[in-house]
């Protein structure tokens, strides 16, 4: 493969063969070089490439790892009228994504009483699959929610009003229950605030640097304040309304199975029936993943009002990084509409954006860029570059470096949750071998992932944070 | 028939064999009940019936009836009991009696089959199956 430094930390592949545009990787060598030894990174990007309507570049970004067909970290803009969807490119667990809350409390108020806390937390959010979720909803209460995302949430009482101004598209994009598979809403009964397994995560924070001060404090922030973390998504929903569409797709289209380098880069052409019945259903699991991830924040709102009697646990911003929407960017000079799918990657909008929300449309959009449970998270701010390189795309996270089966064999849970107490982090999993599988030394240096999107001016410093308390499924 | 779990930088993989497609694909239960991580009692017997287009998407569905299972009747997978696999045409019709107890601690969540770097081949008179999930 044909790899040439166009500028510092990106790199293209030409275009060949059935390319249709070049792949732009967005890394440092060394994240370039663990994604060569990974092996198929460069080629998934590659394939991507190859999808009709594409629009400039094919791109990875600096935590891009193997992928189902597209790469983690992967983007691609595609043209509305030429284009089309494709579920790989979105990801299985649909509006996957991370939220963090602010409090009123700094790290002093919650020392000596971190063991208490994460045990409450684990109390009140279900882990794993099988213990059902934080909200209590029935059959008819999924089609509120596949229809009404936060709205839904708000008008049944488990949300305030200024949760909506901070989230993404407010917490609802266009979805259709009636697009939504039967065998998927089933499964989103009664798993709404419900944290999964994986890497999954809901982690109290405390804000251990401040980069961009301005900023930091237009979002909110300043150092040694406690904040919390959620990373979670769709649940099974999300995967089912995915693997059925993947499924309808190759029934609809068996010459285009054929044809492609990779079958699950299947996809049909905007416009198409199918096309349109996914979009309406990933949206209305969008909507699901955002009720999902608000009904955690009301959860955490619970234990903290509890245990140190604060109402103030406010949404700083929450991103979706698995996902594909209707956008307008400016190609060869021209503003076009464009489907941007973003695969483990995050929205970055700079200050000034229209969509940016209004309390931040001087500073930038927040971006959430979670580390490990062992090292930092990082809060950046959408950088001015975005909209030119990256389709306003920044990465999504880490990215593993070690497999589940390595990490098990590397690290043993007891050893790691000792070693992680001395540093002042509590951990409590569903089972030990999660913790292991967890492990900080099983993702890549989130700090250099960091660096580039810093460097290349996609997705700049604002704030750093250091785990104190972590639970996962 | 045997299987092993086989590493993967973010989900869960395993390989399943076997001598013929029908052990193979019963081996496939056994992975996937060791991935979940809860298999105790046989429990109860839950019929799946799936027709695909060919071997792939076969294992595709089938490992997407699994995860139903678990998820919407709430046991763990314990093992399959049988397995008959008949080759229709240009695809395949399977009837599966797979045994699932009760769920004693929360599962690891395996939330969907994918056909990421998936093998469906008959090498040396051994089907090998192999697949990854997300979790």
């Amino acid at each position: 493969m044909d790899l040439t430094e166009v500028d510092d930390n990106v790199y293209e592949i030409a275009r060949e063969g059935d390319m249709r545009v070049p792949a732009r990787v967005f890394a440092s060598k060394p994240l370039l070089e663990k994604m060569q030894e990974e092996g198929q990174t460069l080629t998934q990007v590659r394939n991507v490439a190859t999808l009709p309507g594409i629009q400039k570049y094919s791109i990875v970004l600096p935590d891009g790892h193997l992928g189902y067909g597209f790469p983690i970290g992967g983007v691609a803009a595609v043209d509305m009228e030429k284009g089309v969807i494709s579920p790989g490119g979105i990801g299985f667990d649909i509006n996957c994504g991370v939220r963090v809350l602010k409090t009123d409390l700094t790290y002093a108020d919650v020392q000596g009483r971190e063991e208490e806390l994460v045990e409450r937390l684990y109390d009140l959010v279900p882990c794993g699959l099988g213990k059902g979720a934080y909200v209590h909803t029935d059959r008819e209460d999924i089609d509120g929610i596949l229809e009404g995302g936060m709205e839904w949430m708000l008008e049944n009482g488990h949300a305030r009003e200024a949760d909506l101004e901070h989230c993404e598209e407010n917490g609802r994009l266009p979805g259709d229950p009636d697009a939504v598979p039967e065998d998927a809403k089933k499964r989103g009964v009664d798993q709404v605030g419900s944290l999964g397994s994986g890497n999954h995560f809901l982690e109290v924070q405390r804000v251990s640097d401040v980069y961009d001060a301005a900023t930091a404090e237009a979002y909110g922030l300043h150092e040694d304040q406690v904040v919390v973390m959620v990373h979670s998504g769709s649940r099974g929903l999300g995967h089912q309304v995915c693997q059925e569409f993947i499924r309808r797709f190759e029934r609809t289209y068996p010459d285009l199975v054929d044809s492609l380098p990779d079958r699950q880069l299947v996809y049909a052409p905007i416009g198409d029936d199918a096309a349109e019945e996914y979009r309406k259903a990933m949206y209305a699991a969008a909507n699901f993943a955002w009720a999902n991830r608000q009904a955690m924040t009301q959860a955490v709102r619970e234990a903290f009002a509890d245990l140190f009697g604060t109402e103030e646990v406010d949404l700083v911003y929450d991103v979706c990084h698995n996902v594909a929407k209707e956008e307008t960017h400016e190609v060869d000079g021209e503003e076009k509409d464009l489907l941007v799918h973003r695969k483990g990657a995050t929205r970055a909008f700079p200050a000034g954006h229209p969509q940016v929300p209004e309390a931040y449309r001087d500073v930038g959009q927040p971006v959430l860029l979670p580390g490990s449970m062992g090292t930092h998270s990082y809060i950046l701010a959408g950088g001015e570059r975005s909209m030119d390189l990256t389709f306003g795309s920044t990465a999504h996270g880490a990215g593993r470096l070690k497999s589940r089966t390595q990490a098990k064999k590397d690290y043993t849970a007891g050893d790691l949750q000792q070693e992680l107490r001395g540093e002042g982090v509590y951990v409590k999993a569903r089972s030990g071998e999660t913790v292991a599988e967890e492990a900080p030394g099983a993702y890549k240096d989130v700090d250099e992932v960091v660096r580039v999107s810093d460097a290349l001016g996609i997705g700049t410093k604002v704030a750093r944070t250091r785990p104190i308390a972590n639970i996962k499924g | 028939m045997s299987y092993e779990i086989l590493p993967h930088p973010a989900d869960v993989r395993f390989r399943a064999t076997g001598p013929t497609l029908d052990a193979a694909f019963a081996a496939v239960v056994d992975a996937f009940a060791d991935l979940s991580e809860g298999a105790g009692e046989d429990g109860q017997r839950h019929e799946i019936r799936i027709e695909s287009e060919d071997g792939e998407a076969l294992l595709f569905d089938f490992l997407a009836k699994l995860v139903l299972l678990q998820e919407l009747e709430e046991c763990a997978v314990s093992r399959a009991e049988t397995v008959d696999i008949e080759e229709r045409g240009e695809g395949y019709a399977l009837v599966s009696t797979v045994r699932a107890g009760p769920i004693e601690e929360a599962l690891f969540d395996i939330k969907s089959p994918t056909y990421s770097q998936m093998v469906v081949e008959e090498r040396d008179g051994e089907w090998v199956l192999e697949a990854t999930l997300d979790i």
